[in-house]
């Protein structure tokens, strides 16, 4: 799929966005809010009558395809109830040539754990149930392309990743789609490659690692909390450790508690705060993992805190650390440290 | 007697035609008005609200001059149809058209700028044609606005009387609608008759507005409009 876009918000404000996406299944779009993701998505589905739209999908002009929005709020018909909602959409749906039966009506409705709901009108519905039938009505109206705008930001933790696990199946089974977020932690785990938008146009484009690594250095203020994502093969014998999985990153041995998500990809989540630095690698600590790797960079201090990029071959973390540790640690880039971090 | 049963037919047929063809003018009309911005759009405005406050007469005279068989409307009229558009039924149902026209306009385009347009996008993505994003998304989202149009353009029309009076006449079985046949009566010192038709209206204007009153409670935002 190829795209370009040309959307005037106003005389200060213009979207002019580029993108050329190969053979894609699930790629991430994120950036400050009034970035123009929106405004993005919004001209893509063709409902910026101002809009300028260039492109092509499957050999089809992008003007011309079925493409699918889920809107950040859901959206859905007040004077219907959640069944209603749901057949208006199958009625008007197109083919979009799935062979696979992930988007038959069970499947959507059971994976978007909707069927409870079926009798309620929307305004019985919880923020988070709202956006899973929001979800499921967009699917069921088969688009051949999907733009999602944050659809999942209500849901917990555990409904959301399970919801964007199955999506991302769907993604790889022939509906591609275009997700809206700024969960680091999603977009890092779900998406193929990552574009970061700012003001108005798509300034980085690269494998989410990358993207998120480029996003944290220029905007540290601006992305919160610094996350990493450790990922590697999970070993075969992992009966011993309970319910942790063990996996190999850049040969060294770690382990995680979340669920696989794949049969040949283990991951691992860090936050910057749950990272802990030391010099002296033989201390015994009570923590599950170590991991040793090189201080790639240290930024500047702010409020008496620095954050620090810590990086082995691929593999970044990012650690947080008050001025004083820093002095007491007498790191500079290149030294090689132990971080340690639970699992 | 059967001269008011005629008048209270006629002036029912009067006030359904009406209704319905200002609901087939007026919704379009009032989409066009809630999405056009324009600095022309006030004077619009003010031009579709202009029976609101000018008299009846004036209204009715301006009608009765543009019926008259030598004017460019009257004219064209009485070549196509072969009869006099002044003190007929038809002229009677275009006076009431453009007579009851704010009554009609001003509750769908309040209906229609408190839309949430957003609905409207959902249907579009979902690739359904105008007809249907109208029937399925406006009609349904609109619907309490829409029966206080209908209701209040046939309320107006049935409580016509100033301008029946210029372009109509009083001409019984044509033009004698229940407000005429009640004036006549009263000239005539019918009492009795009269006091049939004037409670007649009274209680059916009331009952009328109580059922408008009831369908429009929380005017139609017990839904989640903007």
């Amino acid at each position: 799929m190829e795209f370009s876009v040309n959307l005037r918000r106003s005389t200060q404000f213009v979207v002019q966005a580029e993108a050329s996406l190969l053979n894609f299944s699930m790629v991430g779009l994120t950036g400050p809010s009034g970035a123009g993701k929106s405004s993005l998505l919004r001209a893509l589905a063709g409902l910026e009558s101002y809009a300028s739209v260039r492109g092509q999908y499957n050999g089809q002009s992008l003007t011309r395809c079925r493409i699918g929005l889920v809107f950040q709020e859901p959206l859905l018909l007040p004077h219907q109830t959640v069944a209603q909602n749901l057949t208006l959409a199958q009625r008007y749906a197109g083919d979009n040539g799935m062979s696979s039966s992930y988007l038959s009506y069970d499947s959507v409705i059971a994976n978007c754990q909707c069927e409870h709901l079926l009798a309620h009108t929307p305004a019985q519905l919880s923020g988070g149930e709202a956006q899973r039938v929001a979800l499921a009505r967009a699917l069921l109206n088969q688009p051949q392309l999907l733009l999602l705008d944050e659809p999942l930001g209500a849901l917990d933790l555990s409904t959301r990743s399970a919801i964007l696990s199955w999506l991302k199946k769907v993604a790889e089974s022939g509906l591609p789609m275009l997700m809206v977020s700024h969960d680091v932690t999603d977009l890092w785990l779900h998406c193929q490659s990552l574009m970061f938008m700012n003001n108005g146009s798509i300034e980085l484009h690269d494998v989410p690692g990358e993207v998120i690594n480029t996003m944290y250095q220029r905007h540290p203020s601006a992305t919160g909390q610094h996350v990493a994502v450790l990922a590697g093969q999970p070993c075969k014998e992992t009966g011993s450790a309970g319910q942790l999985t063990s996996f190999e990153c850049e040969g060294q041995l770690l382990c995680t508690r979340q669920p696989l998500q794949s049969p040949d990809r283990a991951t691992l989540n860090v936050a910057a705060h749950e990272i802990v630095l030391d010099r002296a690698f033989t201390t015994p600590l009570s923590l599950d993992n170590t991991f040793m790797c090189e201080v790639e960079g240290i930024s500047p201090v702010v409020d008496h805190q620095v954050n620090i990029t810590l990086k082995r071959g691929k593999t970044r973390l990012y650690a947080m650390l008050s001025q004083a540790a820093l002095a007491r640690l007498a790191l500079t880039e290149g030294d090689t440290v132990r971080a340690s971090f639970p699992a | 007697m059967s001269s008011d049963i005629t008048a209270v037919w006629l002036t029912l047929k009067l006030a359904a035609m009406s209704s319905l063809i200002l609901l087939v003018i007026a919704t379009p009309l009032a989409w066009w008005l809630s999405c056009w911005q324009h600095r022309l759009k006030n004077i619009v405005l003010a031009v579709i609200a202009l029976p609101l406050i000018l008299p009846p007469t004036v209204l009715g005279f301006y009608l009765l001059l543009a019926f008259a068989p030598d004017s460019l409307i009257g004219g064209a009229w009485q070549q196509v149809f072969d009869h006099s558009l002044a003190f007929s039924f038809s002229g009677l149902v275009i006076g009431s058209v453009v007579y009851s026209l704010p009554f009609a306009v001003q509750p769908l385009y309040t209906g229609f700028t408190q839309l949430d347009r957003r609905f409207l996008d959902v249907g579009y993505t979902f690739k359904m044609g105008r007809w249907a994003r109208f029937t399925q998304i406006i009609l349904p989202l609109c619907q309490s606005y829409f029966l206080v149009a209908a209701g209040l353009t046939f309320a107006h029309t049935i409580g016509e009387f100033g301008v029946v009076l210029m372009i109509g006449g009083n001409i019984p079985g044509e033009t004698q609608v229940i407000s005429i046949a009640l004036y006549d009566h009263v000239e005539m010192g019918e009492y009795y008759r009269a006091h049939w038709l004037a409670s007649g209206l009274l209680l059916f204007s009331f009952l009328l507005l109580c059922v408008l009153y009831w369908c429009n409670r929380g005017g139609g935002r017990q839904w989640n409009f903007r």
